[in-house]
């Protein structure tokens, strides 16, 4: 086991910058997702921790050394990649071996290991066959195999799922989060989805073209986003922005108004409002609630099932997309004019130019 | 009364008959056979019916200019084959040029390959430069290393006279005349081999390469473990194409040594050619081109067979 920590890390290709002067520390046993939309530069921070990819400017840190120069192979890490990458001339149990020989682990020790991985990921029956004739979580789990065996400093996950269906997705989730629990090693995960972020991580670091956003615990980054893209990126459905106008400002104590004359009180940090402020305030689809005598005015979209609860898609009276989360069996009618209240909760409030001035404050460590 | 039973059984060598084709489905493949039809018609005028014409023709006296003289001889071309040595020398050479070509052909084209393969302008321009050679026609390829081997304006002779050796006069040489034919067929066909293999190199999942880096696995290991294995259908499909074709060397045999010194690289198909178009016994030359389809077809047929198993095991 060892920490990673990058400092000040840049990548260019040619005079296109992909990653801007990132830095982060990822304590030993720590279970890290990086997690952003497509081409944030997540899967490159990655490999540049792999060792495969250089780095432009910056340094990694690897057990507290600096490893920019030392070829992948000996930076001690294993990767799982989505593809899985297993060598499809080989069985199961030579893609494991295959590491392992090549640094002439003694064939015994081999055979253990490889047992005991395959003891941990269910892949007994699997041994003597090859990938091709695998079903794609099988070979997600010969990957991880592949990987265990070689007793790494640090697993690194290159969206692992992401081929998978989506039931077949929650179970390997749930694997690998017990898989973390029972190796205790560090664990460095890339997703793009944000639902993979939150079940499985200790910390989300949220990436946006190359540029670190936040990096938190799930909950502390749900609860207080730095930023308008972050409160969008994290929740499903994702949170609602309604725009709106500072009417008063007192110390930490300020006044919103929001379409449909709504006004609400906001705990803000002291002096980052003031009256005639446009901002944008942000709620969670579970606070902003179907009323009859509610004071927002909108038009009901599409009403989604989930059992439970409902999520009604609404459009409102100045054109904002809202999302309801109802617990009501017989959610008001497609099409029919609704009334929208707010309910007690976690109000956010960014400034014009997105960042979070609620209190109690989120933002960078 | 009882019904009959309304069952028939089918006898088991009664062929199944075909259910009713919908007129949909007749359509199409009548589409399908006109699309079929022009390569249909090109294949059996130019491949099956001249096949069987020279079957034909090599049970036969057949002589090319003079129609008058058809005369069936049954299987004496072929008796005649089998008794003539200058047919087992031309077979000989032939097998001893497939022997000396096809394996460096192949070895050397995936070296090529493996070199030239990735990106970068160098070996963009490499990979051109290498593959520019199959362009040239024989003629000029044998002009060039005819020029090249010559004793005395020679491109290797002044190499000789440097180190203080008597130039090789490689052509007239029955011990380097068929090397050096080899080395001027590699020279001419490497471009194509070594596109087949960039091909299948590139096809090769980058992640494979970075799994092995990964796996502390060696350049030799990755080369052995990893890229051959995933090259190996390219590797026989190389070797196939590369029997086929050295088989019927023809083009260098008779521009740069005409099969000489003393018929030491006559080859079948120059002997074929000679016996057709020299001597015009036509019916002989389609016996002794039969005895080289069937040689053709056994070595490919080898060929694809290790394939398979290897891949088997």
């Amino acid at each position: 086991m060892a920490d990673v920590a990058l400092r000040g890390v840049s990548k260019s290709y040619g005079t296109v910058d992909v990653i801007h002067d990132v830095s982060l520390d990822v304590g030993h046993g720590e279970f890290v997702v990086f997690v952003g939309p497509s081409g944030c530069g997540k899967s490159t921070l990655l490999r540049m921790i792999a060792g495969l990819e250089e780095v432009t400017r910056g340094d990694v840190l690897i057990g507290g050394a600096q490893v920019n120069d030392v070829a992948a192979r000996d930076r001690g890490v294993a990767m799982v990649f989505q593809n899985y990458a297993l060598y499809p001339h080989m069985s199961v149990r030579e893609n494991m071996a295959f590491g392992l020989r090549n640094i002439g682990t003694p064939r015994p020790e081999v055979d253990q290991r490889i047992a005991r991985a395959a003891e941990i990921l269910q892949l007994d029956p699997y041994l003597d066959r090859k990938p091709r004739a695998m079903s794609g979580g099988q070979r997600q789990r010969v990957a991880i195999g592949r990987a265990i065996v070689r007793e790494p400093e640090v697993f690194l996950f290159d969206e692992p799922l992401s081929n998978l269906d989506a039931a077949l997705r929650v179970q390997m989730r749930t694997e690998i989060a017990r898989l973390h629990h029972r190796l205790g090693a560090t664990m460095i995960y890339v997703t793009h989805d944000q639902t993979e972020a939150m079940t499985m991580a200790d910390r989300i670091v949220v990436l946006r073209a190359g540029v670190i956003e936040q990096v938190g615990a799930p909950l502390d980054l749900y609860e207080r986003p730095a930023n308008l893209f972050v409160a969008g990126f994290l929740g499903s459905p994702k949170m609602n922005f309604l725009q709106g106008r500072v009417t008063s400002a007192q110390g930490t104590e300020a006044e919103v108004e929001v379409a449909g004359g709504v006004r609400l009180p906001v705990r803000v940090r002291a002096g980052a409002a003031s009256p005639g402020d446009g901002v944008t305030l942000g709620l969670r689809p579970e606070l902003f609630t179907v009323a009859p005598d509610g004071p927002i005015l909108g038009r009901i979209e599409v009403v989604e099932q989930l059992g439970s609860t409902q999520l009604a898609y609404a459009t409102l009276a100045d054109g904002t997309p809202a999302v309801a989360e109802l617990r009501d069996r017989r959610p008001p009618a497609v099409g029919s004019e609704a009334r929208f209240a707010i309910g007690p909760g976690i109000r956010h409030l960014f400034d014009a130019q997105g960042h979070a001035i609620t209190l109690p404050e989120g933002g960078l460590p | 009364m009882t019904a009959a039973p309304q069952v028939r059984t089918l006898p088991l060598a009664e062929p199944r008959t075909r259910a009713p084709r919908s007129p949909a489905r007749r359509r199409e493949g009548l589409t399908a056979f006109l699309f079929l039809a022009p390569f249909l018609a090109v294949y059996l005028l130019f491949l099956i019916y001249p096949f069987f014409k020279g079957i034909w023709i090599s049970l036969h006296d057949w002589d090319l200019m003079d129609d008058s003289i058809r005369e069936w001889w049954g299987f004496l071309n072929y008796s005649d084959l089998w008794a003539d040595p200058i047919f087992w020398q031309a077979t000989r050479n032939t097998l001893y040029f497939v022997a000396l070509t096809v394996p460096s052909m192949t070895v050397l084209s995936l070296l090529l390959a493996l070199a030239v393969s990735g990106g970068g302008r160098v070996r963009a321009v490499c990979r051109t430069i290498f593959l520019m050679s199959s362009v040239f026609s024989v003629t000029v390829v044998t002009l060039i290393w005819t020029m090249v081997l010559s004793t005395d304006r020679g491109l290797i002779a002044p190499v000789f006279q440097a180190l203080g050796f008597e130039p090789i006069n490689f052509l007239g040489s029955p011990t380097w005349a068929m090397p050096s034919l080899t080395v001027t067929t590699l020279w001419w066909g490497v471009g194509l081999p070594m596109a087949l293999f960039l091909a299948a190199l590139g096809a090769i999942p980058r992640e494979l390469y970075e799994a092995a880096e990964l796996d502390h696995a060696s350049r030799w290991t990755v080369f052995w473990r990893i890229t051959l294995p995933s090259i190996r259908h390219t590797l026989v499909l190389v070797l196939i194409l590369q029997i086929v074709g050295q088989f019927q060397i023809f083009g260098q045999a008779q521009l740069m040594t005409n099969g000489g010194p003393s018929g030491m690289t006559r080859t079948l198909v120059l002997y074929i050619y000679d016996t057709a178009f020299r001597d015009w016994l036509v019916g002989y030359a389609a016996a002794i081109a039969l005895a080289l389809f069937a040689m053709m077809f056994l070595f490919s047929m080898l060929q694809l067979w290790l394939g398979r198993r290897g891949e088997e095991s």
